[in-house]
């Protein structure tokens, strides 16, 4: 319940704010969120705390407001419009298509567009580069650095040759990471499987048929996977292989390891480039940004569940979560 | 609400009119409840934003989606007919396949961004682009279903016993309304594209019922007999039902929150519905 | 000419409501004679129609019009050559079309239909004429919705659908039984007059006695799936309604 608190908080601000009359002392900030999902939430939060950090709190200099286009396409570009209507400072698109939504405004110079928690913003349209957005747009990825994660798997498992991935071929973030990751894994000597779902309902099917082939299961930042995480973790743990993942809070879920930034993090790192933003930076100088921060967490109790020793080393730099 | 948002609620719901024009073909006319229209969108979306990508012409783009469209109408129609599945499902099951299908056309990439590439909107004004494209389909749609073939089509969802007896082949003329159905939508969802910029696998969720419910809207706004009137109902009906989603973006002074939106939407959807018609109709007694 | 020849049907087959409706029906109807069917409920007068029509394969037997054999003939291609006016006119007419799309739909029965526009002058002009036959004002009335009419007009406009546009047998099944007794006369009247004037095949099931007597050339009995008694014009003019009445009570 306590990691829902500060859900509940962040909407109750959003919705208590008021109409309030245009004054250039108080910054008006404008979140569309793709689709109401734990890992986003967590971004929307950390985006208010980041600004927070920087001084903007609600109803003192900060107007900021949160819609979810609820996984809609044509529900998002209406909130785009909503936005672009209401003179804000900035526009946050958290998701892909809620980021894509202001593209067309940004262009022509209607808005500023920050964007977060977008993992490939070159192939949405939305960089130039990886690091140079497109006019009037930068933001966070929340693309995290493939190498180091393998490597930990293989310290934690040196007999690992075969890395399973559950992804959904629908989400843009998670079809360029397995891209990505494929490669990643060729130098490093893994086999990449894959196995594609589409809903979460087909989840539970894919996990109990990828743990007979796999000697571990990855779950990156895919939506899909994520919400039924707990169905991935119960098929893995009859076969005694264990489960990593990229999103820190998913450990405390059951995961074995995770070495990357939270989503709270990328929030965060948003939440202060809008603060600088706000203070009178260019937007089209400020690079776009990926996760620096990373931590290494690891979950004790399941290790032990499964059977499996972490090494010490590997331990002595990890926040250690027994569950 | 600004100048600016009724516009672009205008021009979203002259795109999704004629995807409620497909809808009310399918459901209203010949009484099929197709529910292949989530994937048919994406599939015209799909379609256009690979053409356009190739540096094809944007009205070329349409038409093609169109065209793929009404092929995925087709394999529903075959599933209905030839192999005997309820419409229901052979509607399910072809939209299911058509999110594999679709994933195909776009090469594996679940989404596709036009930036910087030529759509029909980079012309000229969209307002009155949307227009032209929806006033020239509001008449194709109309003149069809005024002629002969058109009234064969009308029969068979109000009576299928006489429709045969009139000597109408149902299962031909049911697979040709889907046809045309899926076009529509299809090339509603190409529109989509164009105007949005990016065309994603997902962005079929919900079409059926922005569809109905505009199609609702639109017969409780213009009851009336006449298939011009009743087809401009229908793109009417879309139009307004996306100003009741603009205004319940702006409902926060009523302390809602965001996840309360499709409440307050659905709730204006049978506000509208209860409203006393408007004009006079005559009832016999 | 309709020929029926050693028509069988069983209905249900494989189950137990197993029925064998027509046994080795055979029925020769000539040009331009007007037959009365009467006989019990369940005898097989309707499925004899829907054989006729189309709707029902037969197991075995031909249904032979004007020398050609139609019995694989589907009931929508069929509809060129046998037109049926139903019991009930809810189901004989569209309720939410108007009078003139009824007409026009029932006008290109067995033809080609293509992208014409429906609501030409020419069919306006023949409609009226043909509602005019009616005397029910209601080629005043061809943009009124069906479902505004009372019972006896929509039945009455199914006759005009059914006879507008070319046949070789116009069938007739019980007509006049979902009117009340004096609408159903007027439509009865209206049937025979149409008949007479068109001058073609027609068959029509009725269990009104009086009816039976009146109208056509001839009247058949039929019971459990055969025709078992015929009367003809002499024998006709003999009866009274009760005693035919009582032929069917005593089958």
């Amino acid at each position: 319940m306590k990691r829902f608190l500060p859900i509940i908080m962040a909407l109750f601000f959003c919705s208590a704010s008021t109409v309030a009359e245009p004054n250039r002392e108080i910054k008006k900030v404008l979140i569309s969120q793709v689709v109401e999902h734990p890992a986003l939430n967590k971004t929307t939060q950390g985006i208010i705390a980041g600004l927070a950090d920087k001084g903007y709190a609600q109803g003192v200099n900060l107007d900021l407001r949160t819609e979810s286009a609820q996984a809609n396409a044509a529900l998002a570009a209406q909130i785009a419009n909503k936005f672009v209507t209401q003179t804000p400072d900035i526009v946050v698109g958290v998701g892909t298509i809620s980021a894509q939504s202001f593209i067309k405004y940004a262009v022509d110079g209607k808005v500023k567009l920050v964007f977060s928690s977008v993992t490939d913003p070159v192939s949405a349209s939305l960089a130039v580069t990886a690091t140079q957005g497109n006019p009037n747009m930068t933001g966070v990825s929340n693309f995290v650095a493939l190498q180091p994660q393998l490597e930990l798997f293989k310290s934690i498992q040196p007999k690992l040759t075969k890395l399973g991935i559950i992804y959904n071929p629908g989400e843009l973030n998670s079809v360029s990471l397995v891209l990505k990751l494929q490669e990643a894994c060729q130098k490093m000597n893994i086999v990449l499987v894959q196995q594609a779902v589409t809903k979460t309902a087909d989840v539970a099917q894919a996990a109990v048929k990828l743990s007979t082939q796999v000697d571990a299961i990855f779950i990156s930042n895919d939506n899909t996977a994520l919400s039924s995480l707990q169905s991935i973790i119960r098929a893995a743990n009859q076969r005694k292989i264990p489960v990593y993942v990229s999103d820190t809070d998913a450990v405390a879920d059951g995961a074995i390891a995770a070495l990357g930034p939270n989503q709270f993090e990328v929030g965060k790192e948003t939440g202060y480039m809008i603060a600088n933003i706000l203070g009178g930076a260019n937007i089209n100088s400020i690079r776009i940004e990926y996760p620096d921060k990373t931590e290494l967490y690891v979950n004790e109790t399941a290790a032990k569940n499964i059977g499996l020793t972490i090494p010490s080393a590997i331990l002595a730099q990890a926040k250690i979560i027994k569950s | 609400m600004s100048y600016f948002e009724l516009l672009s609620s205008l021009e979203l719901g002259l795109i999704y009119g004629i995807t409620a024009l497909g809808i009310c073909l399918t459901f209203r006319i010949i009484d099929f409840p197709d529910l292949t229209c989530d994937g048919s969108f994406v599939l015209g979306a799909a379609v256009a934003a690979v053409l356009l990508k190739l540096g094809y012409n944007p009205i070329f783009a349409l038409c093609i989606a169109a065209l793929a469209g009404g092929i995925a109408g087709l394999g529903t129609g075959v599933l209905h007919v030839y192999f005997k599945m309820t419409n229901l499902l052979a509607g399910i099951l072809m939209a299911f396949m058509l999110y594999s299908i679709n994933l195909k056309v776009m090469q594996g990439i679940p989404n596709i961004a036009l930036l910087n590439t030529e759509t029909m909107f980079t012309w000229g004004n969209p307002f009155f682009s949307l227009c032209a494209v929806a006033a020239i389909v509001w008449a194709a749609i109309s003149f069809i279903l005024s002629t002969d073939f058109g009234l064969a089509l009308r029969s068979i969802g109000q009576n299928k016993r006489l429709a045969v007896n009139c000597g109408v082949q149902i299962s031909f003329m049911t697979i040709l309304a889907l046809i045309l159905s899926n076009a529509l939508i299809a090339f509603s969802g190409a529109l989509f594209c164009q105007h949005q910029g990016f065309a994603d696998v997902s962005q079929g969720v919900g079409t059926i019922i922005i569809g109905l419910a505009a199609v609702m809207i639109g017969e409780k706004l213009l009851p009336s007999r006449s298939i011009w009137y009743s087809m401009f109902a229908c793109i009417l009906g879309s139009i307004v039902y996306r100003i009741l989603v603009a205004a319940a973006l702006h409902s926060e002074w009523l302390g809602l929150q965001t996840q309360d939106l499709n409440l307050i939407t659905g709730g204006m959807v049978v506000a509208v519905m209860l409203m006393p018609t408007l004009g006079v109709r005559k009832q016999n007694a | 000419m309709l020929k029926l020849s050693n028509i069988n049907v069983t209905l249900s087959k494989g189950t137990p409501l197993h029925a064998e409706i027509l046994q080795n029906l055979n029925l020769q109807v000539g040009n331009g004679e007007f037959v009365i069917i009467i006989g019990s409920n369940g005898c097989g007068k309707s499925t004899m129609f829907n054989t006729i029509a189309g709707f029902i394969q037969p197991d075995s037997g031909a249904v032979i019009i004007d020398d050609s054999d139609v019995t694989d003939v589907k009931c929508a291609r069929r509809a060129a050559l046998v037109s049926l006016v139903m019991q009930d006119p809810r189901v004989g007419t569209m309720e939410h079309m108007t009078i003139e799309e009824n007409l026009s739909m029932a006008y290109m029965r067995g033809k080609a239909r293509g992208l014409c526009l429906h609501n030409t002058c020419e069919r306006r002009n023949l409609f009226i004429e043909k509602l005019a036959l009616l005397n029910m004002n209601l080629e005043n009335k061809l943009d009124q919705l069906v479902g505004n009419l009372s019972g006896g007009q929509r039945q009455a406009l199914s006759l005009i659908m059914a006879i507008i546009a070319d046949y070789k047998i116009l069938l007739l099944d019980e007509i006049t039984a979902a009117l009340d007794p004096s609408t159903a006369d007027n439509v009865m009247a209206i049937a025979a007059k149409l008949v007479q004037e068109e001058k073609r095949t027609a068959i029509m099931i009725t269990h009104n006695m009086h009816y039976a007597l009146t109208y056509g050339n001839r009247t058949l009995l039929m019971n459990r799936g055969k025709i078992v008694r015929e009367y003809d014009a002499a024998t006709r003019s003999s009866l009274t309604p009760a005693m035919l009445a009582a032929d069917i009570g005593e089958i």
